[in-house]
């Protein structure tokens, strides 16, 4: 084990060297700073019990406290035909455990400093807790009964079922949440990642507790289970505490591949919300997972990835059409695809997919400048360092690194990677995996007074669904 | 429920600490296992400065607190205070318009703004090596804003957006957060909509900017808070360089925004167009802060509405199935206990199915207050509040970006001249008792004392999904 030591190499500041007044006095230049300082790495000991189970635990921190998790490589991904099989069974595990009943789970897990905290995303369900260092050896023994002995109580389940379709019908008046739905189908067709956001109520409200103890008895196990434990704790204590709460689980299945397809043609979706003062709107298309994509996600940054994006300057800052637009990559397992999100009013909906429109191309026509790639290099870096600042994010990074395979050496290699960014390759990745002609676009909005917006945008007016 | 705008995604959410800085004090252990650095210095123009040094991450966090919330804003400028946050991007002496961001953004910092009841705050998490620079920059600022009509309608048009994508646009938008102090409180100051109505949004002039800027932007109506990774003499040294001459102002006044005492039970309705199911909320105003029933009041909270072992999560969810959450607190959502300085209530939040009457989920909460009234608490329970207590702290003192730190340090120096505090809470809290937290409960839980509103959904059922 070796203390990783990254030093964030800024690179020089020229946006702001003395910019000259109208009237001819001259602006004050911001004071410069000093070098850079260093960043390390915790120590990070790995191992693996002989079912398969990983472990990975960090020292962390400045206080005394430990983020505990259990990551299984069961999500959405497994759902097959039945949409939020997976949601279900996680709720269901977090209402009693080896005897000990929900709220007897409660009370021990507040009693140990937080809370028992169950979580499904598309790939991987999250089994938590964030608790005091002196309890971290009792949260992995609870833990170890929710994620191998949950009791699945008969006089549980229409409850819990009943939270979870209210938490649907919710979500199908949300216009972020119908947007994400349709997109995501339009980016995962025929796969189980599309109906995870808003799955069929119907469909859902026939899944039976039989369901949820068969899901769990076929997916759990060993070898798609990891824990991490980062922060303050007694890592001999700890280390029993994992290994006699784990290591007599059956290995079970090894993770399932399901990468999915590549959609044939972009779909452009329509969903009309009449009255509503804002478009919702998701434009993007997919692009390649993990592998070299430090050029990707650079692009990304510098179109919409951060404050100080091209699209946020654009449309906020200059126009005022909306408040909060962002970009994104969202990477699963074996997929990803890169898409701007905004809530537009109304009115500016053309308007503003057409700066959209315009700032990609914008990229793949003219090299970006000099002090604009000096600061994403910055901002990359920055954001990698505080991104791992805190046990809860240094956990999820490392669970990142495991979910895409891509080890350690990935947080290690990481500012090197973006220091090696250049303009050409920047503008290469946005050539390369952001053609607008290949986007799919989902608006939900008023189409009463959108459509005709929408007529006007170059690259979307011609691929117009028919009214 | 989604209220949170993401800290490092967007200026100006009047929400973005929420989530990091829940219900906290401290008990015994805490102090004896874990102290915060502390440097406390005032400069001759009245600007607070606290100082805390700590070497765990190589940033810095830089915040600028300005004793200015958007409990006191012009009458018919509703919303006014946040709006004038959005200004404080849009230009000064040195920085132009979107320089100030892009400077936090090409160093690589991250940065945002917040408009809350008493203060409204500006920070940035940057690169240590940088401290500097930001003082710089923060100080460039209060110094004085240099904005056009075009920046100023350019922000309009964003807050309008943000009250739309948040409120106006949204199943449950405003609810309750918006509207349970609008009911709850009598002093306008406290009882209007924060937000703003969207024709005083656009009635806003620069010379109102100007105004306000005259009125409570000076350095004796603010603190810097500079925590992280610094040299503390050094630093000190800076702040005095570039805040150190700027004017304080002669003529700071506040309206007294005292509350009188409800005397008698508010309930309300409301419909919700966007809102597929029936929502329930209510509110209990507070004691006042720092006196002993303030604290049983926090321990109570603690109790009843926080984590999955609380009173209302157990009765609610685990027992009734009324709903799959309950949320609430002490100037929740848009603070913790200790960022506020002024009347406030206690809030609680709950969407449930039109299965349930508001009447028959009330007559559980009035069986819970009044097992609190009647029944002194178990030791086991009030251990456990007093754990969360810990436990919750230490996340706000340990993590590695500091802004919940800065937040607690900020609001002790702006409130109680004193931020010090943050290591002292332990003694705090020894007023409170069993005893204590009952004859609270007799004296504050009471319908009397309580606001209710009702949401009817007016969406119809969507829960065809898609």
């Amino acid at each position: 084990m070796t203390i990783r030591t990254l030093i964030l190499t800024a690179a020089a500041l020229t946006a702001f060297n003395g910019v000259a007044f109208a009237d001819g006095h001259e602006k004050e230049t911001p004071p410069p700073g000093s070098e850079p300082r260093g960043f390390s790495l915790p120590e990070i000991e790995t191992y693996s019990l002989k079912n398969g189970v990983d472990v990975t635990l960090a020292t962390y921190g400045r206080v005394p406290k430990a983020a505990i998790r259990a990551v299984v490589d069961v999500g959405n991904l497994n759902d097959g035909e039945t949409p939020w099989i997976a949601d279900l069974t996680a709720e269901m595990m977090g209402e009693g455990a080896a005897g000990r009943s929900a709220s007897d789970q409660a009370l021990a897990a507040a009693s140990m400093g937080g809370d028992l905290n169950i979580g499904v995303g598309l790939d991987q369900t999250f089994v938590t807790m964030d608790i005091l260092s002196e309890s971290a050896p009792d949260a992995v023994a609870l833990i170890a009964d929710v994620v191998q002995r949950p009791d699945f109580p008969e006089t549980e389940i229409d409850r819990v079922k009943q939270n979870l379709l209210r938490n649907i019908s919710v979500g199908a008046t949300q216009p972020q949440r119908i947007a994400d739905d349709a997109f995501i189908g339009s980016m995962y067709p025929n796969h189980p990642y599309a109906d995870a956001v808003l799955p069929d109520a119907e469909k859902f409200t026939e899944l039976t507790l039989d369901n949820v103890k068969a899901f769990h008895a076929a997916n759990f196990g060993g070898a798609r289970t990891h824990i991490y434990v980062v922060g303050q704790f007694d890592r001999r204590k700890v280390k029993r505490a994992i290994k006699k709460g784990f290591r007599n689980w059956d290995e079970g299945p090894p993770p399932l591949a399901l990468a999915p397809e590549t959609p044939d043609n972009p779909v452009i979706n329509l969903i009309d919300r009449p009255g509503a003062v804002q478009s919702t709107i998701r434009l993007g298309k997919r692009v390649p997972a993990v592998d070299n994509t430090i050029d990707l996600e650079a692009a990304d940054t510098i179109l919409g990835g951060y404050f100080s994006s091209r699209i946020t300057r654009n449309i906020r800052e200059d126009k005022g059409y909306t408040y909060s637009p962002n970009s994104a990559i969202s990477l699963e397992k074996n997929a990803a695809y890169w898409r701007q999100n905004a809530d537009i009013t109304s009115e500016s909906t053309g308007p503003a997919l057409t700066e959209i429109i315009k700032e990609i191309r914008g990229l793949q026509q003219t090299l970006p400048p000099a002090n604009e790639l000096d600061g994403i290099k910055n901002y990359m870096n920055g954001i990698f360092v505080i991104r791992l600042a805190s046990r809860g994010g240094m956990a999820s990074q490392l669970a990142f690194v495991d979910l895409h395979d891509l080890g350690i050496e990935y947080l290690e290699n990481y500012v090197g990677a973006v220091q090696g960014l250049t303009a050409q390759s920047v503008q290469n990745a946005a050539r390369e995996h952001l053609n607008v002609d290949d986007m799919s676009l989902t608006v939900v909005g008023d189409l009463a007074s959108v459509r005709a917006q929408l007529e006007t945008v170059d690259a979307i007016a011609d691929r117009l669904p028919a009214e | 429920m989604a209220f949170m705008v993401s800290l490092f995604r967007s200026l100006s959410a009047l929400l973005a600490l929420a989530a990091l800085v829940l219900a906290l004090g401290l008990v015994q252990q805490a102090q004896a296992e874990f102290e915060v650095p502390v440097s406390y210095h005032k400069l001759d123009n009245g600007l607070k400065v606290v100082l805390s040094e700590d070497h765990a991450v190589p940033t810095t966090t830089i915040a600028v607190y300005y004793g200015i919330g958007f409990r006191i804003e012009p009458r018919d400028r509703t919303g006014f205070a946040h709006l004038f946050e959005h200004m404080m991007f849009q230009g000064s002496k040195n920085l132009g318009k979107a320089e100030f961001i892009a400077l936090v953004n090409s160093n690589g910092g991250v940065l945002n703004g917040s408009t809350r009841f008493d203060f409204t705050n500006y920070f940035e998490v940057v690169p240590s090596n940088k401290t500097e620079t930001f003082i710089w920059a923060e100080a460039d600022r209060m110094r004085g804003l240099d904005i056009t009509q075009e920046n100023l309608t350019n922000q309009q048009g964003v807050v309008k957006n943000e009250v739309k994508v948040n409120v106006l646009n949204q199943p449950y938008g405003g609810f309750p957060w918006l509207d349970l102090p609008q009911l709850a409180n009598e002093n306008w100051f406290n009882a209007h909509n924060f937000y703003g109505d969207l024709e005083d949004l656009d009635a806003a002039t620069l010379e109102d900017v100007q105004q306000f800027f005259n009125d409570f932007y000076a350095p004796n109506n603010a603190v810097v808070v500079i925590a992280g990774d610094i040299d503390t003499e050094e630093t000190l040294q800076w702040v005095e360089e570039y805040f150190g001459d700027i004017p304080a102002s002669d003529n700071l006044t506040f309206p007294d925004v005292s509350e009188p005492k409800q005397t008698a039970q508010k309930r309300i309705s409301k419909t919700d167009n966007l809102a597929p199911r029936p929502a329930l909320a209510w509110a209990y105003h507070v004691p006042e802060r720092g006196t002993p029933e303030w604290y049983a009041m926090i321990v109570i909270d603690l109790m009843l509405t926080d984590g999955d072992d609380s009173r209302f999560y157990q009765k609610f969810v685990q027992e009734k199935g009324y709903t799959g959450s309950v949320s609430g607190g002490i100037n929740w959502p848009l603070g913790n206990v200790y960022n506020y300085n002024g009347p406030m209530i206690y809030s609680a939040f709950m969407v449930h199915d039109d299965t349930h009457e508001p009447d028959t989920i009330l007559a559980d909460l009035d069986a819970i207050v009044e097992d609190l009234q009647t029944n002194t608490v178990s030791d086991e329970e009030y251990a456990r509040a007093m754990t969360k207590i810990r436990s919750q702290l230490y996340n706000v003192l340990g993590d590695g970006n500091r802004i919940g730190l800065v937040d607690l340090l900020a609001a002790f120096a702006l409130f109680d001249d004193d931020p010090g505090r943050v290591n002292r809470l332990e003694s705090e809290f020894d007023v409170v008792t069993p005893k204590l937290i009952q004859k609270t409960a007799q004296e504050y839980l009471t319908p009397e004392n309580r606001s209710i509103i009702t949401l009817v959904p007016g969406a119809g059922d969507a829960s065809a999904g898609e």
